[in-house]
């Protein structure tokens, strides 16, 4: 946080972090290129490049001291929040073209990327990830731990405890949340979700018409452990009490099967195929614009014990899962958005979807949702609508979208599920950080104020 | 602003020109004709309004302003008030039809059909109006070309991409839909015109009828009996050939037929007229439902019966009133009077009538236009001060003059929004429309606030500056988006705890966002007119000092606001999305004004900015400020989108590209001072 420029009748009390105090800088520029009148700016900023990069620091200092004041820079805050701005900015333009996700992979959750200017001229640039890394050791140091308290510069100190605990809190949720949905029809039961966007492969027995019965165990391999699969390094799983291994040969973020007489048919953009089986080859295509979109395929070697190895493709838009029978046995293999399981049962007893009279425009939704979570013996009967989650043991539910039927409706609710005491660090990190910096302001005011009576007396 | 002041001149003289004593009927002069007219309720997109605001807002999307000039005989004519026009079209359609009210603002698009039979195009200016009589022959065509630019989503199906139309487009769009809506008004009153024949049969589901129904009826009745035409019809169909021969009773049938098809027809329409509150049907039966239509009326009482239903059939018989006694400005007076009473005590009955009259009162007292009057002339107040010796009588005059003139203004604002918001039960900010009203309250009461700590007259100067320039933006994104300022809400918003806090709290923030910007214009102006008149202008180093420290003060300021409201966005997003921070384009754009502040005052801090860096960051700032406030609504993406037109674009783009204009003039002189030799903010004292 910044600092007013000091009345005539007090002295620096805040050492800019990191940054030589202007008594200590003898090799200050003595003339500010830029200040219309030094003369009655006794004490103004200090000099913007620490003393050690004009070349003729008095006494050179040891590396560590550099490189710790550089950290703490006021001009590495600078740089950074202008970095942050552009990334900021151009990702906000980019997403017309590229949609949210991608651009959200690219620029804000990345270390580093290319953004090519224009669409030709390509421009490296560190990654939000990256900024929000140096930024928070830049202010950890410059402005909490070199900070020298004073009247001056305790809103400032709260106010940069408060961000701290904010970007706390977002580490904690970029590290910590999942997310996804769960969909139920009015009457129906759900206790688990399932995520957006990543995928797995659940291998379980069925009966001869396919059908799972209850509390049959699933086995599953997350995508996150096939997702750099190829045919020259396969990724090999022996999923636990089922009689099969699986090598996984080749894996594609989003794919399509295509059937030997459209073949004639493919787009020159369509690549090579993962894979053919029995004639059906598996294309890789260009990523969605909408992240949930994507339909990842992976070409797999399944060898049950003893017997022969067969290739496959599985693809998760293939909507019903492959079946290989072994010893009798049918055996599916799915690959499908990832399931979570809910440490609690809700059922849907009505879902409400209210429009403003006499339009379409919804003015609600709402489902009104028993929760039983059997482990603790609690049960409740709470309305899920916009702006009111449900929120139990970590997980909350939010109203997401749904679908009107004849009958019975379908309410798909969000699921998030968070690290402990989310909510309670945003809203406490929000509290202090609006508490420090009003009372930053507030007593800059009230100096202010003073200044200009005083000197409107002097005048009178 | 001068502008609408001229265009107020016609009317005055118009109005001057004939009375209301030998006004036309057909222009509704009567002030209570106007009074009784405006107050009458109407449900239109979800929400209960009066009928003046129903038609000002509908005269503006046709014809591009709140009034309409229609032709009073020979060689005259009248500027016709919303709710004027709109009882013309309905009471008099055969003369509405031929007046000018759907703006064109492109030839090119009218000169593109090919059906289009108008004799005089090739005289018509570039932007123009034209009647509906005149564009009637190009209408078919004009509907196929809307369904070609904007396709409906098939019924079962995904809805089909929408891309960006340009002007000529657009203007065909909007032209083909504003036809349709124009027809809508002219039929809405047919009911009241035609009378339906009773023939044989049909005679018979009037056979309990007082008074006794001899060869025609009126919709009303019709509407009364729809049950007994209902029983008639199976009645008939029961019947056996020994009762009623054959070819009799499929005459009969097809009377009955005939019959309810034309009551039908007469119904559907009118269904824009939405005036019928249902009767409650308990004690706790209040508040929002769909109202009844004269169609609606028409199948309800169909359905169940008419007996549910009497008071507003009764009230759907006082419309009919109403053409017969067209020419007579008393009579209709009282028929208007009583049509009023019904409706309101239907609406009444829900607890839906109470703002309807305030509503009315609202717009009439015209608040925000006082007050943009009220700040301009504020603001030549402070302007002439400049002239004169500020301690001297006429200067402190003419202090206090512009602070009463901006005060008043401000009041005059401030009951506005007070009165907007008892109207919704919301708080001020909801809409677009809202922030541009609400960040210029705020503007204002900080220009004053600076006044008040530093007395320099700067926020004096700014204060009815804001004012005035952004109830003008206002007014005239009014116009062009010509939509309802107090639409419903979507469900995501229907939370008045989160609008209360967070949508103030980051609309503040665009406000000293803006104002610190405009600070920082005054600083950079101040300097160019410093260095071009050689020094001898703004001589005095510690004006500039001053406003320097007012932009920085404005910018904690609004750091303050900018930084706690983008927070609260982020939980209120928690809550309803179920995620704190998404990249959503309106979420970055305020992040943008945090980082850019924050840049800003750190820079200070680290000395790398001074008076005029810090000024020039904070001129830089206001372009963020319109980014975020307007730019990413224009992208199209993300959660927070908007409607948005075309001319809002072009507005945007001109203060973008003036902005870059005016930082590139001022760094080139600084640049150029710089080089010459000089020291570029160095400003001697006076006595030199």
């Amino acid at each position: 946080m910044s600092d007013e420029t000091k009345p005539e009748d007090e002295t620096p009390s805040e050492t800019p972090a990191g940054e030589t105090p202007a008594a200590e800088a003898p090799a200050q520029d003595p003339a500010p290129a830029e200040d219309a009148a030094p003369a009655q700016d006794p004490a103004p900023a200090q000099d913007p490049a620490p003393a050690p990069a004009k070349g003729e620091a008095p006494a050179p200092r040891p590396l560590g001291t550099l490189i710790m004041d550089a950290l703490a820079s006021y001009a590495l805050a600078v740089i950074l929040l202008l970095i942050l701005f552009l990334l900021v900015f151009l990702g906000t333009l980019e997403q017309v073209d590229h949609g949210l996700f991608e651009v959200q992979r690219k620029y804000f959750n990345s270390l580093g990327f290319v953004h090519w200017v224009a669409g030709v001229i390509p421009l490296p640039l560190p990654g939000v990830r990256l900024v929000l890394i140096v930024f928070a050791v830049n202010m950890l140091l410059g402005g909490i731990v070199r900070l020298r308290v004073s009247k001056r510069t305790v809103g400032v100190l709260i106010t940069h405890l408060g961000i701290a605990l904010l970007l706390f809190g977002g580490l904690m949720t970029f590290y910590f949340s999942r997310e996804g949905n769960l969909a139920l029809r009015e009457g129906g039961r759900g206790a688990s979700f399932h995520s957006y966007y990543e995928h797995e492969l659940a291998v379980y027995p069925v009966d001869a018409q396919g059908i799972v019965s209850q509390g049959t165990v699933e086995q599953l391999v997350a995508e996150a452990a096939f997702r750099g699969a190829s045919a020259e390094a396969p990724a090999e799983f022996a999923p636990e009490g089922a009689p099969f291994r699986v090598a996984f040969l080749g894996y594609t973020r989003n794919a399509t099967p295509i059937l030997p007489f459209q073949r004639a048919a493919l787009a020159d953009g369509v690549g090579e195929p993962l894979g053919e089986v029995r004639g059906v080859g598996l294309y890789p295509l260009p990523l969605a614009k909408e992240a949930e979109a994507n339909l990842p395929g992976v070409l797999v070697a399944i060898t049950p014990e003893g017997g022969e190895t067969q290739r496959e493709l599985l693809w998760a838009g293939s909507g019903s899962p492959l079946v290989i029978v072994h010893q009798g046995q049918p055996w599916a293999f799915e690959l499908r958005k990832a399931r979570r399981t809910l440490p609690f049962v809700v059922d849907l007893r009505k879902f409400h979807h209210e429009t403003h009279p006499g339009t379409k425009m919804a003015a609600a939704f709402k489902s009104d949702v028993t929760y039983t979570d059997a482990e603790r013996d609690v049960s409740g009967n709470v309305t899920i609508a916009m702006n009111e989650p449900l929120r139990y043991r970590g997980y909350t539910l939010y109203q997401a979208k749904f679908v009107e039927q004849e009958g019975s409706n379908v309410s798909i609710f969000a699921v998030v599920e968070t690290p402990w005491g989310q909510w309670w660090i945003l809203v406490g990190s929000t509290a202090v950080i609006g508490f420090g910096l009003s009372l930053h302001f507030a007593i800059k005011l009230y100096g202010y104020i003073r200044t200009q009576q005083r000197a409107r007396e002097r005048a009178a | 602003m001068s502008r609408r002041l001229f265009a107020l001149a016609p009317l005055v003289l118009a109005l001057a020109a004939c009375g209301p004593e030998d006004a036309p009927p057909a222009t509704f002069a009567a002030p209570e004709l106007v009074e009784a007219l405006s107050e009458l309720p109407i449900q239109d997109q979800g929400r209960v309004k009066p009928l003046s605001t129903f038609a000002d807002f509908t005269l503006l999307r046709l014809n591009g302003m709140r009034k309409a000039r229609v032709s009073v005989g020979e060689d005259r004519t009248a500027a016709l008030k919303p709710i004027q026009w709109l009882a013309r079209v309905f009471l008099f359609p055969e003369l509405a039809a031929d007046d000018k009210v759907f703006l064109v603002a492109e030839k090119k698009a009218l000169e593109g059909l090919t059906t289009l039979g108008l004799a005089d195009l090739d005289e018509r200016r570039r932007r123009d109006r034209y009647s509906y009589n005149e564009l009637v022959s190009a209408r078919q065509e004009l509907i196929e070309q809307h369904q070609l630019l904007r396709p409906q989503a098939p019924p079962m199906g995904p809805a089909p991409e929408q891309r960006t139309l340009d002007p000529r487009e657009q203007q065909l769009v909007s032209l083909a839909e504003n036809l349709v809506l124009f027809e809508r008004l002219l039929h809405a009153l047919d009911f009241t015109r035609g009378q339906l024949q009773v023939k044989g049969v049909v005679g018979f589901a009037f056979r309990d009828a007082e008074p006794k129904v001899t060869d025609q009826v009126r919709y009303s009745r019709a509407v009364r009996y729809g049950q007994n035409l209902a029983k008639t019809f199976f009645e008939l169909q029961r019947t056996t050939a020994e009762q009623i021969a054959p070819d009799v009773k499929q005459a009969q049938l097809q009377e009955l037929n005939r019959f309810t098809r034309a009551a039908e027809d007469l119904g559907r329409s009118a269904q824009i007229l939405a005036c019928f509150a249902p009767t409650p049907a308990s004690a706790e039966d209040r508040g929002p439902a769909p109202w009844l239509d004269p169609y609606a009326l028409l199948v309800q009482s169909v359905k169940e019966g008419a007996g549910r239903y009497q008071e507003q059939i009764d009230a759907l018989a006082l419309f009919e009133d109403l053409t017969p006694v067209r020419d007579d400005p008393q009579a209709l007076t009282a028929r208007v009077k009583s049509l009023r009473e019904a409706l309101a005590g239907l609406a009444e009955a829900r607890g839906e009538y109470s703002k309807v009259p305030l509503e009315v009162s609202y717009y009439r007292m015209d608040l925000l236009y006082r007050a943009q009057i009220l700040f301009v002339l504020g603001f030549v107040c402070v302007a002439l001060t400049w002239l004169v010796d500020p301690q001297k009588l006429v200067g402190k005059l003419l202090t206090w003059g512009t602070l009463g003139l901006t005060g008043s203004g401000l009041a005059l604002l401030l009951a506005g929004i007070t009165i907007r918001c008892v109207l919704r039960g919301r708080p001020p900010v909801t809409t677009l429309y809202e922030t541009i009203l609400f960040i210029c309250a705020c503007g204002v009461i900080t220009a004053l606030g600076l006044e008040w700590v530093n007395r320099q007259r700067v926020g004096l100067a700014l204060a009815p500056f804001l004012g005035g320039a952004l109830l003008f933006l206002a007014y005239r994104y009014e116009l062009s988006d010509a939509q309802d300022t107090m639409p419903q809400l979507v469900a995501v918003l229907d939370t008045n705890f989160w609008l209360s806090t967070h949508v103030t709290t980051v609309t503040l923030g665009y406000a000293a966002g803006l104002l610190a910007g405009v600070i920082g214009h005054v600083y950079l102006a101040g300097r160019l007119l410093h260095w071009w008149s050689g020094g001898r202008w703004f001589q005095d180093p510690a004006t500039f000092r001053n406003l320097a420290k007012l932009t920085y003060g404005v910018i904690g300021f609004g750091l303050v606001f900018s930084t706690v409201g983008t927070i609260l966005g982020g939980i209120w997003a928690n809550d309803s999305w179920g995620r704190f921070w998404g990249w959503d384009p309106k979420e970055n754009g305020a992040l943008l004004i945090v980082l850019w502040e924050l840049a800003i005052l750190h820079g200070r801090m680290g000395g790398y900015l001074r008076e005029f860096g810090v000024c020039l960051t904070a001129t830089v700032g206001t372009a963020v400020v319109a980014f975020s406030w307007w730019g990413v609504n224009l992208l199209g993406v993300g959660l927070h989108s908007y409607g948005f037109t075309g001319g809002v674009a072009r507005v945007l783009y001109g203060y973008y590209g003036l902005e870059a204009l005016f930082v590139l003039v001022v760094c080139g002189a600084w640049l150029a001072r710089r080089w010459g030799g000089r020291k570029p903010l160095h400003i001697k004292p006076a006595a030199a």
